[in-house]
């Protein structure tokens, strides 16, 4: 059951409604249950594999947390990380360091006959593993007490808003909104649909209208040179942003009728002047995971230069490992960490270059320039991550500026390709000013509580005209959310 | 009831009313002012007027296929015929149109003659936005669970775009309204048929656009769709079971595009292999028709490289009805 389906309408209108029915007490069980539904409604026999983590990490807790010397913590620590480290390995690993075993045999002239597996990989099991992974980690530091309900502590892996493609909760921010009721609160409600309604738009208009383009071309990149491949490129960037905080906006949203408080996953990261604060900015509950469960415990920043330089790159590659099991995740993940090793060895002589050509006395010319480059690195990182294969991005990269066709009718062409043409381009521009219009104006005070808080009629008309246009507007084809093959 | 909860639901209540008349609004205009001029309408409109013109609900050569039978075979040259042709057809279609045919409207067919052209079962045929896009035609000759089967889509989103066509019309709503309410530019069909104007230039841009017409029929797909062939087994069948003669027929096509198909390696052989042995394997009544190579030094006869224009489309179909009188005969 995809967010973007009327089964998930439906889905979630039935649970809200029996969420508020019922007494506070049975709520837990009618959002276990439910999600139990939801992931079930994917691959059934799947959740399986999910209740193992669940109970081994629920017991790892409890063990952890009654046990009286560090080493018996320690095993049940160590053991709950293996369990979910060989689910990740089975499910997802497995035949990525199997086929480049294979191939390293074959040209050291080994025999090595094992067999791939040809398993599925279990929906949104990167993000449920991390999820978990907190939680351990947690009650093993000693900040977060072990969680005594076993349907409370399955709830907070399983929880469906965010149970498929984060955000990555950690259970300081979520296990105690369980246990918290949450009163029906009008506002509350109506910004949680109102956050919904504008991820469904940026999912199904903005995102999946893309989709068609990028995928002509990123499926067949050798029929392309030049301008369809730099279009393709840039068009992917804003594609994968809309899709994925697209559904962080429907789950935070989804949440938030019910009373949850979701932690935010992105922060206008198109708008970071340096790919530092890009990562402050794009999938946050990822990349703070991965700042307090595996770059302090390296040793952060308070280290030697090269010690350093070791930890960033050692992140950012497991972060590309992460994201899915094949070289090209592995080389966008290592690119961000060169980016940012780079960009502190060289600030220094970044900035007396910026000085001579006199840029830093036009601070937001600076700024944009900041802006511009930090994009163009992100655009470039994502053809390995957008790329079927390592040749394709290759092959992508080494025809990016050569035949450049930006004539008309060249264009035209271009526009054509994937069925987008002329007036879905025009549905697409107007679509993104609406999206900037939105996104940089929804922290404004002004226009918030002068305007859109005073006009009762002026906010039930917008959202009136936004199901309509989003409902008449939709690339209808079920395309499934980017993130959710992590 | 708490006060805050009253006013949610009056609220919500207003908005979906809201919504939904503003849904239903648009959807009323789409219905009535655009959707008539579709060419599934038109040529359903077609079909209706020429049946209620017979004195026998009868049709002795129906024609299946998609823009190459659609606009290549001329009725006005073939007495008893109707052309069921559409562009962008599959066989899915194919099947559920004959069989509304024979076992709802009881039209008594003699012969059915079926496009076997080198892309009539290719899986561009098949992809989501051919399959059964268009389900406010579809859902009302394809049975629901059938329809939920073959796509693939869940039941309340067939369900939404059976009843809401607008619903995700995109852009080309505007684009329809516009032709319905100031620029129309509707088809004009005879028994189905409707005739292409123009012909070949005589440049070297037509070797490209038929290495581009190729590429857009093959390129990243397969000749032979599991589904489209599964359908066209099925559709052969259902003309067994209702004694009617198969007629399997190679549509004309120029010979650059000939050219540009042996250029891609199109597997001919193989292809035609496996058409001709589904459909040997579910009748013994049929007959193979190939044209394909007939008009290779008459460009003249073309709009574009794999489609007659209505000089070429009258001449053919003469050709063809001359033929199809010579089996009756034989038969």
């Amino acid at each position: 059951m995809l967010f973007n389906s009327f089964d998930f309408l439906f889905f979630f209108l039935v649970v809200t409604v029996a969420y508020f029915l019922l007494p506070h007490r049975f709520r837990w069980l009618l959002l276990l249950a439910a999600s139990c539904f939801f992931y079930m409604s994917f691959i059934p026999v799947y959740i399986l594999i999910l209740l193992l983590m669940i109970m081994v990490d629920y017991s790892a807790g409890i063990g952890m947390e009654g046990s009286k010397t560090n080493e018996i913590k320690t095993i049940f620590f160590v053991s709950s990380l293996l369990m979910t480290g060989l689910i990740l390995l089975v499910f997802k690993y497995f035949n990525f360091f199997n086929a480049n075993l294979q191939g390293l045999a074959s040209f050291l002239g080994w025999n090595y006959s094992l067999e791939t597996l040809a398993l599925i990989l279990p929906l949104g099991l990167s993000f449920h593993t991390f999820q978990s992974m907190s939680y351990i980690i947690e009650v093993y530091r000693g900040n977060q007490k072990a969680e005594r309900n076993f349907g409370i502590y399955a709830l907070y892996v399983m929880f469906y808003p965010q149970l498929v493609a984060g955000p990555i909760e950690r259970p300081k921010n979520l296990l105690p909104q369980f246990y918290t009721e949450h009163k029906f609160e009008r506002r509350r409600v109506v910004n949680g649909l109102a956050r919904m309604l504008f991820g469904f738009f940026k999912k199904m208009v903005i995102a999946d209208r893309l989709a068609l383009f990028v995928n002509a071309v990123y499926n067949d990149p050798t029929s392309s040179t030049g301008a369809p491949l730099i279009i393709a490129t840039v068009f992917f960037a804003i594609q994968i942003y809309c899709d994925f905080s697209g559904y962080c906006d429907i789950a935070i949203g989804a949440a938030e009728v019910m009373g949850f408080k979701l932690m935010e996953n992105f922060n206008l990261p198109y708008y970071s002047k340096s790919i530092k604060e890009f990562w402050r900015r794009w999938h946050i509950s990822l990349s703070s995971w991965f700042k307090d469960y595996l770059y302090i415990p390296l040793g952060g920043n308070r280290v030697s230069l090269p010690r350093w330089c070791f930890n960033e790159l050692s992140v950012f590659l497991v972060c590309g490992l992460w994201h899915g099991a094949n070289w090209t995740f592995v080389i966008w993940g290592g690119l961000h960490g060169a980016y940012i090793v780079l960009s502190k060895l060289l600030e220094k002589p970044a900035h007396s270059l910026a000085d001579i050509v006199r840029l830093t006395k036009f601070p937001r010319a600076y700024g944009a320039a900041k802006i511009l480059l930090t994009f163009s690195l992100v655009c470039f990182g994502w053809i390995f991550f957008r790329a079927n294969s390592l040749s394709d991005a290759v092959y992508i990269i080494s025809h990016l500026f050569s035949g450049l066709n930006l004539t008309k009718a060249g264009l035209g062409k271009i526009l054509e390709l994937g069925g987008i043409g002329t007036q879905g381009f025009v549905v697409l521009v107007l679509s993104l000013i609406v999206l900037e219009f939105v996104e940089l104006t929804k922290n404004n005070d002004y226009l918030k509580d002068k305007i859109w808080r005073r006009s009762e009629t002026l906010r039930m008309l917008t959202y009136v005209i936004a199901v309509v246009l989003i409902l008449i507007l939709s690339v209808l084809e079920e395309t499934k959310f980017i993130y959710f093959q992590f | 009831m708490d006060a805050a909860v009253k006013r949610f639901i009056r609220d919500t209540a207003l908005f979906l009313t809201l919504a939904l008349a503003l849904l239903f609004f648009i959807n009323y205009f789409y219905e009535s002012k655009v959707l008539p001029n579709h060419i599934l309408e038109k040529k359903d409109q077609n079909y209706r007027l020429y049946l209620s013109s017979l004195d026998k609900k009868q049709i002795d050569y129906a024609f299946f296929g998609d823009s190459h039978f659609f606009n290549g075979i001329d009725p006005h040259q073939i007495n008893g015929s109707f052309n069921f042709g559409v562009p962008n057809e599959n066989y899915v279609k194919i099947y559920y149109k004959l069989k509304q045919i024979l076992e709802q409207d009881h039209v008594q067919v003699k012969y059915v003659i079926l496009e076997a052209d080198l892309n009539s079962l290719s899986t561009l045929t098949t992809d989501e936005t051919r399959l059964l896009h268009e389900l406010w035609y579809y859902h009302n000759y394809v049975p629901f669970s059938d329809i939920v089967q073959i796509t693939g889509k869940t039941s309340s989103d067939v369900l939404a775009r059976s009843y809401l066509p607008i619903i995700g019309a995109r852009e080309n709503l505007v684009v329809d309204f516009y032709h319905a309410f100031w620029h129309q530019t509707i088809p004009e069909l005879y028994r189905g048929w409707h005739c292409l104007n123009g012909s070949l230039p005589e440049d070297s841009d037509v070797e490209t656009n038929a290495l581009d017409r190729t590429d857009t029929y093959f390129k990243n797909q397969n000749i032979t769709s599991p589904l489209a062939l599964a359908y066209f087994e099925k559709t052969v069948r259902l003309a067994d079971d209702n004694h009617i003669t198969v007629i399997l027929v190679r549509s004309p096509v120029s010979k650059p595009y000939d050219n540009a198909t042996i250029l891609r390696n199109i597997t001919k052989e193989e292809y035609y292999a496996r058409v001709f042995s589904a459909l040997k394997n579910n009748t013994d009544d049929y007959y193979i028709l190939d044209y394909s190579s007939l008009y290779f030094d008459y460009p003249e006869y073309f709009s574009d490289v794999d489609h007659l224009n209505c000089i070429g489309s009258e001449i053919f179909s003469r050709r063809l009805a001359t033929d199809l009188e010579s089996l009756n005969k034989t038969s």
